[in-house]
């Protein structure tokens, strides 16, 4: 899968938060967006998957398919999936039960999938060190802020996306969880999955090791480059950004 | 009116039972039908209800025996046709209908006292003095029900008034479910006029649900007495669906110390129905619980109201009561309105409640659509998630096509 935006430009009522967002990911590439807060990271991941609380325009392309006026569900029937920073409870709704049907929803003609489907919940839930008991559960209801990122990304390995953005998943994460969040992406890591990890340090970098690094400034990505841009940032700060994309972006 | 009801009563087999019909006809006669000068009626507009219109109906004076079901200790069964069934596997219970086989029996008496002292609208007093069909259910002191007992009424399918007289009585110690179903989907235009009165004696327990499920031309009026003793329990859960007019209350009236009371309801009027809740949590002495929890949606042209009262009586020291309303709406054009109330006349207890009327969440129906379910598919999840609370207190035997009937 390749998906390539072109110019992205979104705004939150009057404000203007992206301006012009160009980026090309494959399935088979790990990347990594970093960014100080405000910088629009998160309204790019909103952007990507559509959330109708944004107006936006450009263009987003999968494999080729313009997906700019595409509904959430249809992104997600693409294969692309969003692991969100802060995932909002359903109460009422069990795990179980809505991993059920989006599952079912994703993939309707493949009864293989769906027999095993329990068996897949169960191990995936092991892999993830997710408590059995969660199943029954109203998904991230009372969950804590680890929970609810295990939970996004036990959803990630159910649904078997073949690009995944990670919006802060790391954030609030103790180095245990942060290591059971990375084997989580490991796992589906292959020439059939790719993943845009969005985040503001460099630990979860250490486990998952991107070759593609991008640095977001005022709504737009002002350098990309391999991980030794990584290793400036965590050395010098975003300091040096400002400095050299402030300025230029002052009087563009 | 009141002619054909002095018709139909002098039929009853059980002269006892007509006797006892009779003794509030008296007020029956004083009184006129609510209107929207009434408090508790205020916002249900009975004016093209016509009550004398619809021609009495009565079910069969005899019953037939049959084969008990495994999944319930007895059932009762009024088919479409006016015929009634009786099972029972266990003689823990009995079970009759008043209007064959009612004697003298001291604790009708007293839940027929209470309930006049409580219901005083027409409506009420209607239920009270006829019935087309009124079965009772005794559980026998410090008998313990594992299974369910069923009451099944099938609605007649042509434009009748139904009155139902539905009588439970849980004795000192005992333990009892009981499914009551008013079943009138595709059925006829109906006016059903729906008495039930449960009473848990000392140390007893008892849970009720009550599944009413209609078709677009009925209405349906209820009036519904719990009566709970010393140290009892009761957990009374309603779901109703599908009538044009739905108006019942529900009162739970604490007489014992240490009694503990739970009601619940689901309601969800699409199209141009109308739901009128009304619960009332009546504690009169002390050390008594009560939780109230109603959850209603409402889209097309619906309207629904809720009326909840914690009323908590000079003696009712350390009373713990809480109500909780919550709707939804789901259309611009369907109304939801809340009044919750407290009527309080001690200073030791802990009471309050809780109302909220909100719309579907836009930051749920976006993370349902990134996982890709489309907003319609997103919607309905939501909703039978809101309901989840409620619903999962029905019996699992019972609950799909209940949940499916609601949500379709």
């Amino acid at each position: 899968m390749v998906i390539e935006c072109k110019n992205v430009e979104a705004w939150v009522e009057d404000s203007h938060i992206l301006k012009g967002v160009n980026l090309v990911v494959r399935s088979g590439e790990i990347h990594t967006l970093m960014g100080k807060n405000g910088s629009g990271k998160s309204t790019f991941a909103n952007v990507l998957f559509g959330n109708p609380s944004y107006t936006y325009t450009g263009s987003i392309l999968v494999d080729g398919e313009e997906i700019i006026d595409l509904e959430p569900h249809e992104r997600a029937a693409k294969g692309l999936f969003l692991a969100f920073q802060y995932p909002v409870a359903i109460p009422g709704v069990t795990v179980g039960r809505f991993l059920k049907r989006v599952h079912d929803t994703l993939y309707p003609d493949d009864l293989e999938r769906k027999k095993s489907f329990v068996k897949n919940l169960r191990e995936s839930m092991d892999f993830m060190e997710i408590d059995q008991q969660f199943i029954n559960r109203y998904l991230n209801d009372g969950f804590s802020g680890g929970e609810k990122k295990r939970m996004e990304i036990l959803q990630m390995l159910i649904l078997r996306p073949k690009f995944a953005v990670l919006d802060e998943t790391d954030s609030g994460l103790d180095i245990d969880a942060l290591k059971i969040v990375a084997r989580g992406v490991k796992e589906l890591y292959g020439s059939d999955f790719g993943a845009l990890l969005i985040t503001h340090y460099q630990r979860i970098l250490d486990y998952l090791n991107p070759q593609h690094v991008h640095i977001m400034y005022k709504g737009r990505i002002v350098r990309s480059g391999g991980p030794d841009l990584v290793a400036q940032l965590e050395q010098d700060g975003y300091e040096w950004v400002e400095k050299e994309f402030g300025e230029a972006h002052a009087t563009s | 009116m009141i002619d054909h009801i002095e018709e139909h009563r002098n039929q009853y087999k059980s002269k006892a039972f007509a006797e006892l019909c009779n003794q509030s006809k008296k007020s029956y006669e004083k009184t006129s039908w609510p209107t929207l000068q009434d408090e508790e009626w205020r916002r249900t507009d009975l004016g093209y209800l016509d009550p004398s219109s619809f021609p009495l109906w009565q079910a069969s004076q005899s019953s037939s025996e049959m084969a008990g079901s495994e999944d319930c200790l007895g059932e009762y069964v009024l088919g479409q046709d006016g015929n009634i069934s009786i099972s029972k596997t266990s003689d823990d219970i009995e079970l009759y209908d008043a209007r064959m086989n009612y004697k003298e029996f001291p604790l009708f008496n007293h839940v027929r006292k209470g309930f006049l002292e409580v219901f005083d609208d027409k409506f009420a007093l209607w239920s009270t003095i006829w019935a087309s069909t009124a079965p009772v259910v005794r559980v026998l002191p410090n008998r313990e029900c594992k299974k369910p007992i069923q009451i099944r009424l099938q609605m007649p399918s042509e434009k009748v008034a139904f009155g139902s007289q539905t009588s439970v009585f849980v004795e000192d110690g005992a333990k009892a479910s009981v499914i009551i179903n008013f079943d009138g989907v595709g059925k006829g235009e109906l006016l059903h006029n729906a008495n039930i009165s449960c009473y848990v004696g000392n140390n007893a327990s008892l849970d009720v649900f009550l599944v009413h499920e209609d078709n677009i031309d009925s209405n349906f009026i209820g009036s519904f007495y719990n009566c709970m003793q010393n140290d009892a329990r009761l957990r009374f859960v309603s779901l109703n669906r599908g009538a044009m007019l739905t108006k019942y209350t529900v009162y739970t009236d604490m007489q014992g110390q240490g009694s503990e009371a739970h009601m619940d309801g689901v309601f969800f009027p699409r199209s141009d129905e109308h739901v009128d809740i009304r619960s009332v949590q009546r504690h009169r002495v002390g050390k008594s619980f009560s939780r109230a929890l109603f959850k209603g949606a409402v889209i097309d042209e619906a309207h629904s109201v809720f009326q909840g009262l914690i009323q908590v009586d000079p003696k009712a020291n350390d009373t713990d009561a809480y109500l909780t309303n919550n709707n939804l709406v789901l259309s611009n054009s369907a109304r939801a309105d809340s009044i919750p109330m407290l009527k309080i006349e001690t200073n030791d207890l802990r009471c309050s409640h809780g109302a909220t009327i909100g719309k579907i969440d836009e930051q749920q129906l976006n993370y349902l659509g990134t996982r890709g379910l489309d907003s319609e598919t997103a919607q309905s999840m939501l909703i039978e998630g809101y309901f989840e609370e409620v619903l999962s207190l029905f019996p699992d035997a019972i609950l799909e096509p209940l949940k499916q009937n609601l949500l379709a």
